[in-house]
């Protein structure tokens, strides 16, 4: 038995001895350090024959743990780095190893050396991650939020630098949502002052408002330059305007180079709105047209030949054009007078929505005229129109994807196939 | 690239295939093993063992080699062999080919030897083993395994019907110990080793190892 006491002391022994090597600490990353952070893998060998029969199990990678945290001592000493954490990935056959690059060396040449070291499997860069989210409170409110996908989407392009001309009533210039995001704001109704009202400040917040400021909206292209032409008069609810005013409007933006002009107005066949209409269509101008639910052919501007007539998908309709689009156009939370924010309805905003996206199909393909981009609204949207008479519904996602030619917004295929090297 | 490691552990009871190889007493064991990045694995493994209650005790050493594969989904396989040796003399001196397959927590294991523990017998055994993970640190472990002579069987060391042995148990793992406690049974397989027969099966055992 003096054996048998000698073999457990010395176990205990060599126990307590080869516990006083460090082993590494379970650290959360802090953010600030993420530059200089990588992934080091180590091969687990496979499971296989051991006499000693623990039955933990494969997945278990307890089992050569010491061995392999003993290796990515080695490669941190060698190759000037600190180790972090580790967690075995079972599934792929390797123990991944968060370690830290010290001193000022570079990351580039570090992972290369660690490829080309034999007792890693990979090594690579600690990449980091967002969430797709604005962080404008009622964002989760705007149904193009999830209808349209509207953070993944803005991942993409945001209407970067495309002009957006909007033939409305007065926009609210020191909004806060709307700060930066007009570039020029004219009064075509009056000589008076440019005053703040109801419904160009809703269609404007629609289109442009600020994203990521904390508060409020994120505009469907919030990157884009608002032109805030003042064209109508807000009379209680509604906003007036005739032909004069739009057409001072509309002549100014194509003199100012709009790329897109909203008009959330209908009335009447005007002859000389149709011609200043085909002269911007002509030039390359994409207009957007409301939709006028109570008249039959969708009223004037949106049944003009060119124009993307927008409906509300949330309304009837008495007999929108045969080539109308539908968006959002209920309960929409938007930006309002006086530093507020309110929920709006109709099919003004339904349009404000599309042609916030066509500011950003405009950023991904600036070539696209207005016929293509209508066509290509056309190609996103449901087959089935809303209701008897309303417009098609338009899957933004797939606008963008025919955009850009990329499958997106939670395709299936967009997935990438990653092969782990096995030295 | 090479991995070297290895364990080392003291059971309360050396129990192989259900049956005590230490007489029903606590032994010692380390096992040191290679593992080569080709898959090529080799290893050696020591314990202390003691066949009779009042025979001295000696030690058992098995070399090991073989080669490990993953495959696709998650499924690995080996196959390889083990020389065993005792102090004592080479009446008991055998070889066990072996082979297995893996898949997460479970593998099933097939091994056959020419003269099982020098005994004049051939022998198959047949394992299936699996683990299940309970709390963060806990799993629960279980084996079945069943060795069926295919030559040599006589009414004196336990006839040719298969002679099944069970382990289940729990496992605690706080690195680098493993603390394993579980409840064997068999059969009578024991007949069929070199070891005396005042040890049932039905027993309680607790095995403690530390990796390095």
């Amino acid at each position: 038995m003096s054996a048998m006491r000698a073999a457990v002391a010395l176990l205990i022994a060599g126990a307590i001895m080869c516990c006083a090597q460090a082993q590494p600490a379970s650290s959360l990353p802090s953010s600030g350090d993420d530059e200089r952070r990588i992934l080091v893998m180590v091969r687990i060998a496979p499971p296989h024959f051991r006499p000693e029969a623990g039955y933990g199990g494969g997945y278990d990678a307890q089992a050569g743990r010491a061995a392999r945290r003993r290796i990515a001592s080695e490669l941190a000493s060698k190759y000037g780095l600190v180790v972090e954490s580790d967690w075995p990935m079972a599934s792929l056959g390797v123990d991944c190893f968060l370690m830290r690059v010290q001193g000022e060396q570079p990351l580039d040449a570090t992972l290369e050396a660690l490829a080309r070291d034999k007792r890693t499997a990979w090594a690579q860069p600690l990449n980091n991650f967002h969430t797709l989210s604005h962080n404008d409170p009622l964002f989760a409110l705007q149904p193009a939020a999830a209808a349209w996908h509207l953070a993944e989407v803005h991942t993409l392009a945001t209407g970067r630098n495309v002009s957006v001309a909007e033939l409305d009533s007065g926009v609210e210039l020191d909004h806060p949502d709307l700060a930066g995001q007009i570039s020029v704001a004219e009064n075509f109704v009056d000589q008076g002052p440019y005053p703040a009202e109801m419904h160009g400040t809703a269609v404007a917040g629609i289109i442009a408002a600020r994203a990521d400021n904390g508060i409020g909206i994120a505009g469907v292209a919030p990157g884009a330059h608002l032109m805030a032409l003042r064209a109508c008069w807000q009379v209680d609810a509604t906003a007036n305007c005739n032909s004069f005013t739009l057409a001072k409007a509309l002549q100014f933006a194509l003199a100012r180079g709009a790329t897109v002009i909203n008009m959330s107005v209908t009335g009447p066949q005007d002859k000389l709105l149709n011609l200043l209409l085909d002269a911007a269509l002509v030039q390359g101008v994409t207009v957007v047209g409301a939709v006028d639910p109570q008249t039959a052919g969708g009223g004037f501007p949106a049944s003009h030949p060119g124009v993307i007539a927008v409906a509300s998908e949330n309304s009837d309709n008495a007999g929108a054009p045969a080539a109308a689009v539908a968006a959002p156009g209920r309960d929409v939370p938007t930006t309002l007078p006086q530093a507020r924010w309110g929920f709006v309805d109709g099919s003004s905003f339904a349009a404000a929505h599309v042609s916030g996206l066509v500011a950003l199909l405009q950023q991904i393909s600036p070539s696209l005229g207005p016929e293509q981009m209508r066509s290509l609204l056309l190609m996103a949207s449901s087959s089935e129109r809303v209701g008897q008479y309303g417009g098609r519904r338009i899957d933004a996602c797939a606008a963008i994807a025919r955009a850009t030619k990329a499958c997106f917004c939670g395709c299936a295929a967009a997935a990438t196939d990653k092969t782990v090297s096995q030295r | 690239m090479a991995q070297v490691s290895g364990s080392a552990t003291v059971v309360s009871d050396y129990r192989v295939r259900g049956v005590t190889l230490s007489a029903g007493r606590p032994a010692a064991q380390l096992d040191v093993g290679y593992d080569d990045a080709s898959g090529l694995y080799a290893g050696a493994f020591a314990s202390s063992v003691q066949f009779y209650e009042h025979s001295e005790h000696q030690a058992q050493l098995t070399g090991y080699t073989g080669f490990a594969q993953r495959l696709r989904d998650g499924w690995s396989v080996d196959g390889g062999a083990a020389y065993t040796s005792f102090s004592g003399g080479e009446g008991y001196n055998y070889l066990e080919l072996h082979t297995g397959v893996t898949h997460k927590d479970v593998s099933a294991r097939l091994y056959f030897s020419p003269n099982y523990f020098g005994q004049n017998v051939q022998t198959l055994y047949a394992e299936l083993n699996g683990s299940y993970p309970l709390a963060e640190r806990f799993r629960l472990i279980g084996h079945a395994g069943a060795l069926q002579l295919i030559s040599g069987a006589s009414d004196y060391n336990g006839g040719s019907h298969p002679h099944a042995d069970l382990l289940g148990g729990v496992q605690a793992s706080l690195h680098p110990f493993t603390l394993q406690l579980s409840r064997i049974a068999g059969d009578g397989a024991k007949r069929v080793y070199p070891v005396g027969s005042r040890h049932p099966s039905g027993v309680w055992a607790a095995r403690l190892s530390f990796a390095f």
